[in-house]
């Protein structure tokens, strides 16, 4: 078996729009030519600003869309024509979280019909009784009680939907499980225990996870390889700590230093970026970044970059003169987290120390928490 | 204020959280609450099944059968024709004679059942057409939608005045004449709702799951149009009478000796120069009710099932 679940070849999706009887047609060039590989059991993330295309890639890869061209691999087998019962199979495999947790569940279904939907589609074997057990087994995995199964989502608070949201996406079992931006719909406190969840998830049920996001702590935090994307493309990837150390492409510096560091009197060279985002429908020539580029060459605006090794750790990058760039700029990568004092960290210890000696449930110290979580939601509701 | 009187209503649920299994309300259940509080629609209700039991038990209650003639009273109708409790003639005598309760029975039967039949029917083909054309798309949604357009454009009365001339007029022909046109609205409606449900993200979600499209269509599209589809339809019932009323007052509708309200709308109207008012008066007071009550039922159900918590 190889080392890559996933992999994606050329991948392209075209949009057309407009085209009304006198208007004249467009194509969105919403993902052009994405080339990436996911290796079995790490967590992969999809970092880009708003219009990148990211979202339109994870739905690609899911097969909720048909690609205009290129081809998708999964587990070393061309998935990009698969149709009927094939798919239907492949579903199996793959699981999708959705971003927003208020319109991914349906209404009308209790909590016990949505999670138990994959089960029947998948399992019709299953007695109802099975069924019954699985489904409050699946609630328990990710923090809510078995008797939530009766209730129906308006009655949950944003967290507890995606909770829901991703025990359905766990019910069939899959291997890889593509969440598109499953925490930024969410309060920010409720953020950090999802990311928690999918994180011990992910380790517990020895899955892959595809993590579309803008939120790039997130992405340190969770990741263990990332691939930046602009307009379409993918223009730098690599192992999380190499590109937030150090990034090569102009797109990734400007993204980092957008990122407030929590350290007084820092001196910060923020990299702005000016200009907006060019319309996918109608791409710049050459460099897709050239516009924006505070770096920008004159032949950028020929020359279209192939992403190519950037980096000892496989990292690649997707820009003429990264090396030019780099020796320009060699602080452009973030800090390493920053180190606490002994005082601080001493006290840290301690709370630590004393939370462990109050949870004295046992389940895992994770499970507890989250179920405390989802108390406190309940409460505040 | 809805937010702050659901806020009430789930206050002891959360208290019950903790112990055993508190039982989740559904969209339907909050529903059934509002529709209760309010109360002309629960009224309405009550009036229409006050009519529909009229039209399931009255005979019982009729002394004259619909069909006898009162021989004592013909020739005399206007005199002595009208609403008597003595003689059991309590809405009092037709043109002909005939007990006019027992007539009235008789037609709220007919009119109550064209309406539904028509409702019935623009429900179960109008939405599943509607769905499925909505749903499906593309050229599907282009064929299936262009025969509802050719339908409507066709004069519906002239095509219902050719089936009912051509073919014996009947029963069964009234009803085959409303069923072709009481679903296109339904179709139109139920294709314009799937079209804004079938890009949430829900639906994505069962798609993603692996679910097949009729289990898609039926599961997750039909449920969450039945919120509108329900008004529409309790709003078509009225118009359905209204049609065959309409129809009856023609002449081309129900025939002797069946008869509707229309019908019997139409012989009253004819005999308002005889000086017998009640032949009017009492077909007329159950149609005018009965739509009233369907109206205000219709409206109860649209504040009921408003979309504004999903």
């Amino acid at each position: 078996m190889s080392d890559v679940i996933l992999r994606a070849t050329g991948l392209r999706k075209h949009f057309r729009t407009g085209g009304g009887m006198f208007a004249r047609q467009s194509t969105v060039r919403a993902v052009d030519g994405v080339t990436l590989d996911v290796r079995r059991g790490e967590t992969f993330a999809i970092v880009g600003e708003s219009g990148c295309g990211k979202s339109t890639l994870a739905r690609l890869l899911m097969r909720l869309l048909e690609p205009t061209d290129g081809r998708i691999d999964f587990d070393g087998r061309d998935i990009s024509d698969l149709k009927g019962r094939d798919l239907r199979d492949l579903r199996r495999e793959m699981q999708f979280i959705f971003q927003d947790p208020f319109s991914s569940l349906n209404p009308r279904m209790s909590v016990g019909r949505l999670v138990a939907e994959p089960l029947e589609t998948h399992h019709p074997q299953m007695g109802r009784e099975e069924r019954r057990e699985e489904v409050a087994r699946l609630l328990g995995i990710v923090g809510l009680r078995p008797e939530h199964a009766d209730r129906y989502p308006h009655e949950f608070s944003g967290g507890q939907r995606q909770r829901i949201g991703i025990a359905r996406a766990l019910a069939s079992r899959p291997r890889l499980v593509i969440g598109d931006e499953p925490v930024s719909a969410l309060d920010v406190s409720v953020q950090a225990q999802v990311v928690n969840l999918l994180h011990d998830l992910k380790a517990e049920f020895d899955m892959t996870l595809v993590i579309i996001a803008h939120d790039l702590a997130v992405i340190r935090h969770m990741s263990d390889r990332v691939a930046v994307m602009y307009l379409g493309q993918i223009v730098e990837t690599g192992t999380t700590d190499d590109i937030f150390a150090h990034p090569r492409h102009p797109y990734t510096m400007a993204l980092l230093s957008a990122i407030p560091e929590p350290v007084h009197g820092r001196a910060r060279t923020r990299l702005a970026l000016s200009g907006e985002t060019p319309s996918p429908a109608n791409p710049p020539s050459g460099c897709r970044f050239h516009t924006r580029c505070p770096f920008a060459r004159e032949d950028c605006a020929q020359r279209v970059p192939e992403l190519r090794p950037a980096g000892p750790g496989g990292q690649h990058a997707a820009c003429h003169y990264w090396e030019e760039i780099a020796a320009e700029r060699p602080d452009a990568g973030t800090p390493p987290a920053h180190e606490r004092k002994p005082q601080a960290a001493a006290r840290f210890a301690l709370y630590e120390a004393a939370i462990d000696r109050l949870n004295d449930r046992p389940e895992t110290a994770v499970n507890a928490g989250a179920n405390d979580m989802t108390q406190q939601e309940e409460d505040r509701r | 204020m809805m937010l702050f009187r659901r806020a009430i209503a789930s206050a002891p649920r959360l208290q019950a959280a903790g112990a055993d299994t508190p039982a989740g309300r559904s969209l339907w259940a909050d529903a059934r609450a509002r529709f209760l509080r309010n109360r002309a629609a629960v009224a309405s209700l009550a009036i229409l099944g006050l009519v529909i039991a009229f039209a399931l038990f009255g005979q019982h209650f009729a002394v004259w059968n619909n069909e006898e003639i009162d021989w004592a009273m013909l020739g005399n109708v206007p005199q002595v024709g009208g609403p008597s409790l003595s003689n059991g003639h309590y809405f009092g005598v037709d043109e002909t004679g005939r007990d006019l309760f027992a007539r009235t029975v008789q037609g709220t039967r007919i009119s109550l059942m064209v309406g539904i039949v028509g409702a019935l029917i623009s429900v179960v083909v109008g939405t599943a057409w509607g769905a499925t054309a909505g749903y499906v798309g593309g050229r599907t949604d282009q064929v299936m939608m262009r025969i509802v357009d050719l339908m409507m454009s066709i004069p519906y009365m002239f095509v219902l005045i050719l089936l009912l001339v051509v073919f014996e007029r009947s029963l069964i022909m009234l009803f085959v004449g409303i069923g072709l046109i009481s679903w296109l609205d339904m179709a139109r409606i139920a294709r314009g709702q799937t079209l804004s449900i079938k890009n949430r993200e829900f639906v994505e979600a069962a798609i993603a799951t692996g679910v097949r499209r009729p289990v898609i269509i039926w599961r997750h599209i039909v449920p969450n149009l039945l919120g509108v589809v329900i008004v529409y339809a309790t709003l078509l019932v009225p118009s359905m009478i209204i049609f065959e009323s309409f129809i009856s007052f023609l002449g081309l509708g129900v025939q002797e000796p069946s008869t509707s309200w229309g019908a019997l709308i139409n012989a009253g109207a004819q005999n308002m120069r005889n000086e017998t008012p009640w032949m009017l008066a009492f077909p007329l007071a159950f149609f005018v009710v009965t739509l009233f009550a369907f109206f205000f039922l219709g409206d109860g159900l649209r504040d009921a099932l408003d979309p504004k918590d999903r």
